[in-house]
């Protein structure tokens, strides 16, 4: 995909070729859609399908913290949301559970979304210390 | 090398995904001779009373007002344009709902992920017509028409426009409620994340989500205040999902769900403006909570909301599988084999899959549908029969609500239990029904005669019979003094 929205969309974006991480994670990631299509025991591919999901998440944590983190909160929130959430009324009726649902979960993805946003913001916007070298000021070589 | 992609590769996959997504959505018209699914005759018979209602305007509010999705209806009403009958303006509908929403879901994708993802989305959106998505088993034409104005309303909302953003959003909920109530929540759930990083936006994002944040507010508090007699509704849910969430994750729509995440990831990483992405982010995640509502023992219109989980994975999957497909291999010789290698593989098995369905429903013996027997005697109803008369025959049958719609009669459905069905406007002297004539109609391949009926072959005289209907008179004179 274009990493840059300025880009028009047919350009090929110039870029360094992709990392090793980067590449075992595709390799992993197109081995569980092979194995999906085919009669192999679907634990080993979840298996893949986890590993290839953790390697992309390491690279993006290197590369952009706050989109992996936005991107954790909004994967995970789901799955732990099969569950009942914290302050759940249990005695509603069920059209009004799922709302409830809904709500809660919405209430902690916003608040942590929103947490991570900030402080992506705030680390964005903090004024960088001066360069104690400035080009024009640079020390000498020892030489 | 570059030329060559621009100039021929690109084209041709376009093109090509374009193709199949053509073929496998004409495939259910040119497989079928009637349609399948139980809402599509409502669907017919709403739009013929909309299109009566245009004889006088005072009467299209009205029916507008009391559908649920007045916008579907409308543009459906449109194709009695076309020099079909209504079945057919049906299928070939639902088929061009299902191109429409391709079509827009590429140009969504074009702007997020270039035009390989396009094509990608083509492609993937191709392979769920039938089996993934239950649309055209359940006949959901305006389910799918919303699909068009959520893709759309992505799609304006990443390029930044503020109007024609807000126009799409106000469409979604008017073409179908469920899937507006489920944008309305996402926007909700995604505007303090965006008003938390009000700093980073530029002026023309700042606009957009000062008109689109309050908009969806204000629609979201009308559609819960209006809809509250739909919404308590409790005749959907039944605890446990007709076709559960888990099922879509074993199907051969896996692989697309497994690659949804990465997508996901992806577009959190890019340089997309901050709007899309979160929104996107929290609708990927709604859906799949609200897709699988049945996990936790809810199951409330789990058969509406796992087409949108499917739509949402679709696009996010057609984000993710061109990058892997470039970091594997790396030369777009071997990219553009394996990629057709997919598409082949796919577009096969969906093929096969969907015939098998088609098969299933036009064979007479499954009676899955409207059975030719019962559509021939619909026929001679319409052709045969006293335009203002009423019909009236029991609720045991779905097959029963295309009498309105392929007839002229007035029909009348009683509960099966019912023992009025012999005198269901309980007719005296001074009903005003009295001096209509009616009809009563037995669709004996789920019902049986009444034995009152048969018993009284003089009260009720047989006017027509054929394998799977029978259809009796009742004189007006077996209700007088």
């Amino acid at each position: 995909m274009a990493p840059d929205s300025t880009a028009r969309p047919d350009e090929p974006t110039a870029g360094p070729a992709p990392p090793v991480v980067w590449r075992l994670a595709s390799y992993l990631q197109l081995l569980t859609i092979g194995g999906l299509l085919l009669p192999i025991p679907k634990t080993y591919l979840a298996l893949t399908l986890f590993l290839s999901l953790l390697l992309f998440f390491f690279h993006a944590v290197r590369s952009r913290p706050a989109a992996a983190l936005i991107f954790l909160v909004y994967l995970l929130i789901p799955l732990f949301a099969f569950q009942a959430p914290p302050f759940m009324p249990i005695s509603l009726p069920p059209l009004f559970k799922l709302a409830a649902a809904i709500a809660i979960w919405g209430i902690i993805m916003t608040v942590l979304v929103s947490l991570i946003t900030l402080t992506a913001t705030y680390i964005q916007s903090r004024p960088r210390p001066a360069d104690p070298f400035p080009p024009d000021h640079a020390p000498s070589s020892p030489d | 090398m570059r030329i060559t992609k621009r100039y021929f590769i690109i084209p041709t996959a376009l093109l090509g995904s374009f193709l199949l997504l053509l073929v496998l959505a004409a495939q259910y018209p040119m497989s079928t001779t009637f349609p399948i699914g139980g809402d599509a005759a409502f669907y017919v018979n709403r739009a013929q009373v909309l299109l009566r209602s245009l004889r006088d305007p005072s009467d299209l509010a009205p029916t507008l007002r009391s559908s649920w999705y007045p916008l579907s209806l409308l543009i459906f009403s449109t194709t009695a344009m076309l020099p079909l009958d209504w079945p057919a303006r049906f299928t070939w509908s639902m088929a061009a709902a299902q191109v429409a929403v391709g079509i827009m879901l590429a140009l969504l994708l074009r702007r997020l992920g270039g035009w390989s993802a396009a094509a990608t989305v083509l492609v993937v959106w191709a392979i769920t017509t039938t089996g993934i998505n239950s649309h055209v088993e359940d006949g959901t034409l305006a389910h799918l028409i919303s699909f068009i104005f959520l893709a759309l309303f992505f799609e304006r909302f990443t390029a930044g426009a503020t109007w024609s953003a807000l126009a799409a959003l106000i469409a979604t909920p008017l073409a179908h409620p469920i899937t507006g109530l489920a944008l309305l929540v996402g926007l909700t759930i995604t505007a303090p994340a965006l008003f938390s990083a009000w700093s980073t936006l530029s002026g023309r994002q700042k606009k957009q989500l000062l008109v689109i944040c309050p908009a969806s507010l204000l629609l979201l508090a009308l559609i819960l205040f209006a809809g509250k007699p739909i919404l308590s509704n409790s005749q959907n849910i039944s605890g446990v999902a007709n076709n559960p969430f888990i099922n879509t994750l074993v199907s051969r729509f896996a692989p697309v769900v497994a690659l949804a995440p990465f997508g996901l990831l992806l577009l959190l990483k890019s340089r997309q403006p901050a709007p899309i992405k979160y929104l996107l982010a929290s609708m990927f995640s709604l859906s799949a909570l609200m897709a699988g509502n049945d996990l936790l023992g809810i199951a409330v219109w789990t058969d509406r909301l796992s087409p949108l989980f499917i739509f949402m994975s679709a696009l996010l999957a057609a984000l993710a599988l061109p990058t892997v497909i470039q970091s594997v291999f790396s030369t777009y010789l071997l990219r553009a084999a394996f990629f057709l290698l997919l598409v082949v593989y796919f577009s096969l098995s969906a093929w096969f899959d969907n015939q098998h369905v088609f098969r299933f429903y036009e064979d007479p013996s499954n009676y899955a549908r409207l059975h030719p027997a019962e559509l021939s005697a619909l026929y001679w109803i319409r052709d045969h029969l006293p335009p203002n008369s009423f019909i009236v025959t029991s609720d045991a049958n779905r097959h029963t609500e295309w009498l309105p719609a392929l007839t002229p009669l007035q029909w009348l459905p009683v509960s099966a239990s019912d023992d009025s069905i012999t005198n269901p406007t309980s007719d005296n002297l001074d009903s005003l029904t009295y001096h209509k004539l009616k009809y009563l109609a037995f669709f004996t391949l789920r019902e049986k005669i009444r034995g009152r009926v048969l018993d009284a072959p003089h009260d009720f005289p047989l006017v027509f019979s054929n394998q799977a209907v029978s259809i009796y008179n009742i004189p007006s004179q077996i209700y007088g003094p």
